[in-house]
């Protein structure tokens, strides 16, 4: 069975806006909807990102690095599952059974290719997910962007500090839904250059928010994209 | 200037534990680490003036090495006896899992009860958490020299006993976080609360988290880590609303509400989910979870007290003592009234007597009851020198009845 990339897009603004009992019942639910994914075998990672402010996106344009500091605009991306699913149609299904704070949608995504490790906060040190960012004029263009982008970086992560990632299909293959329970394309518009979309998404130990910049700035994927940077919560 | 220096400040605190932690490793003592620590920023700060290096740990790490390894010949040169500093260890690079274990190593020799707990206190404070000693001196409202004593006397206890700079063993492990576990909470419990002045110093209890923190990242999965992250979280954010605009103590029946800190309460709250998952967890997961129904209740009255007596219970199971015993009588009067509470405090008074909040919690059991209460406030004015505290009592004094109606 495929795998399906569920990717939580937050509102900040409204979730931070809930009470702490709404938050808490908020959270329980959640782990509820864990345990019953996982009890069903569908479960294959999760993980929690802390807030956009703590987050940084990286790139580099004409040999100049650009570091942008969050938070950045709603929604932001503020975790994500990895089902396994007969198809889109039952990934879907699954999906919208998340449970997601008021504004939420929820992105699903075919995996085209990677590896996932288990437990990636259970081991010292800070872990960081990086988000492969692309814009491009159509989808054409931004799958030959990725394309280019993974090859030359497959080899590029320190052993020591790498903890697996994934590579995911095209937007036009995946479908959104809204915590309000409607469905829809993953972009209300067409392709636009200045829309950065994520094409994958890997995580590292780092020992510090400025030693993963730094790591980000140097390496292949901000040269014809970006990365997002962000800490998982340990949770 | 200024943005430079804060900035530069920033990167110094943050950093210090990471690189003392790898140079007590290579020069052996904590003292050497600290010179050539000390050195190595001397020597950062011009050259970091256009702005800190990408990885001023790896960076600071190198200059005090340098500096170290100069120093060392310059004493072999001068005293040819002197232990010989292997040079090959100053250039080996240090690896990621290396520097994690250099400043969980720290922190277990800082925190090691060889020494006594105000002592370990005082070490980590500086050592660790990289604050001056007039700083920790401010904080505990201690003279500096106190402090600066204290300091050099644990130091000293470390060579002459030869305490060991390394993790425990897996089977002393629980006892030694023990050990290290008190050392934050009462970092944060000295600026909760403190026990003179001032009713709290948010420094220190922001210093306890982020000390808590850097537990967390490097010993993810022990329960109890979380457990304390998440009761200082929770805690840490209703500070604000302890004292009113003129610094008078409020009793959590009293504060806005509103103006909690939500998000320090999701950090607490998801901090105590991994200690859930985790299993095994102790006292302060327990507390965790009872400063988690407080943090997430809308109002006082609308507290899940039946919730909060039964981690109580769990609590008086696992850690029998008056103090958790006093504290679980609120919940009790919350539940099932002032008698049931006056009922539940009989049998504290003997172990209690010297303590101030067991008169205060009597005295309030008793004011709902329409009993004179005015003596048991006047002895838990006695007791406490918290300036807030002390008016807090006064006020209730001054507002009891002069007999019982």
């Amino acid at each position: 069975m495929p795998d399906f990339m569920v990717l939580i897009h937050e509102n900040e603004a409204s979730s931070t806006g809930l009470t702490p009992r709404e938050t808490r019942a908020l959270l329980d639910s959640q782990a509820a909807y864990e345990q019953k994914l996982r009890a069903t075998a569908a479960y294959r990672d999760g993980e929690r990102l802390r807030p956009s402010a703590e987050g940084r996106r990286v790139s580099r344009r004409d040999g100049e690095r650009r570091i942008e500091k969050g938070p950045f605009a709603d929604p932001t991306l503020s975790g994500y599952y990895v089902l396994q699913a007969a198809n889109l149609e039952a990934a879907l299904e699954l999906a919208e059974q998340c449970p997601s704070s008021p504004g939420a949608e929820l992105e699903v995504r075919p995996l085209m290719k990677g590896h996932l490790e288990h437990d990636k906060t259970g081991q010292q040190g800070r872990v960081f997910a990086f988000g492969v960012l692309g814009s491009a004029a159509n989808e054409r263009a931004w799958i030959d962007i990725m394309d280019r982008i993974d090859e030359r970086t497959h080899d590029h992560f320190p052993a020591e500090r790498f903890r697996g990632g994934v590579r995911l299909e095209a937007p036009g293959r995946g479908r959104r839904v809204s915590s309000s329970g409607g469905r829809r394309a993953v972009f209300d518009g067409p392709f636009l250059e200045t829309k950065e979309v994520i094409g994958g998404l890997f995580f590292m130990r780092m020992a510090t928010l400025d030693e993963a910049v730094e790591w980000a700035s140097q390496s292949e994927f901000v040269k014809l994209g970006s990365l997002e940077i962000r800490e998982l919560w340990r949770s | 200037m200024e943005e430079l220096n804060r900035t530069l400040e920033d990167v110094l605190r943050r950093e210090k534990s990471r690189v003392v932690g790898a140079l007590v490793r290579t020069l052996g003592n904590i003292d050497a680490a600290e010179e050539a620590f000390q050195e190595a920023v001397l020597a950062a700060l011009p050259s970091w003036r256009t702005g800190a290096p990408a990885n001023p740990a790896a960076w600071l790490t190198t200059a005090a090495k340098n500096y170290a390894r100069d120093a060392a010949r310059h004493r072999r040169i001068v005293d040819a006896k002197a232990p010989l500093l292997v040079e090959k260890d100053m250039v080996a690079p240090a690896t990621f899992d290396s520097i994690s274990d250099d400043a969980l190593r720290l922190i277990f020799t800082c925190c090691h009860p060889a020494l006594t707990l105000d002592s370990q206190v005082a070490l980590t404070l500086k050592v660790v958490a990289g604050l001056t000693s007039d700083e920790i001196a401010r904080a505990f409202l201690s003279p500096e020299k106190t402090i600066t004593q204290r300091i050099s006397r644990a130091k000293k206890t470390i060579e002459e006993q030869r305490l060991p700079y390394e993790v425990p063993e897996h089977a002393e492990l629980p006892e030694r976080l023990a050990s290290v576990l008190t050392v934050v909470y009462l970092v944060f419990n000295e600026g909760h609360t403190t026990r003179e002045g001032p009713l709290m110093r948010l420094d220190l209890q922001a210093e306890a988290l982020r000390l808590c923190r850097l537990l967390c990242d490097l010993l993810p999965n022990e329960p109890e880590v979380f457990g304390l992250f998440a009761l200082i979280s929770c805690s840490f954010a209703r500070a604000e609303t302890r004292t009113d605009e003129r610094g008078e103590l409020l009793l959590l029946s009293e504060q806005n509400r509103s103006r909690w800190d939500r998000r320090a309460i999701k950090e607490g709250l998801l901090a105590l989910q991994r200690a859930r998952r985790l299993a095994g967890g102790g006292s302060y997961v327990l507390q965790a979870e009872i400063s988690a129904c407080h943090a997430t209740a809308p109002t006082w009255a609308d507290t899940e007290w039946p919730r909060i007596l039964g981690f109580y219970d769990k609590l008086l199971a696992l850690t029998p003592s008056p103090v958790v015993a006093l504290n679980r009588t609120v919940a009790v009067c919350m539940q099932d009234g002032p008698a049931a509470g006056l009922e539940s405090l009989a049998g504290l008074e003997a172990p209690l007597a010297g303590y101030h909040l067991f008169y205060a919690l009597r005295a309030d059991c008793r004011a709902r009851l329409g009993q004179d209460a005015r003596d048991d406030y006047r002895r838990a004015l006695e007791l406490t020198n918290n300036e807030s505290e002390r008016r807090f009592l006064e006020r209730k004094i001054d507002e009891s009845p002069s007999s019982a109606m």
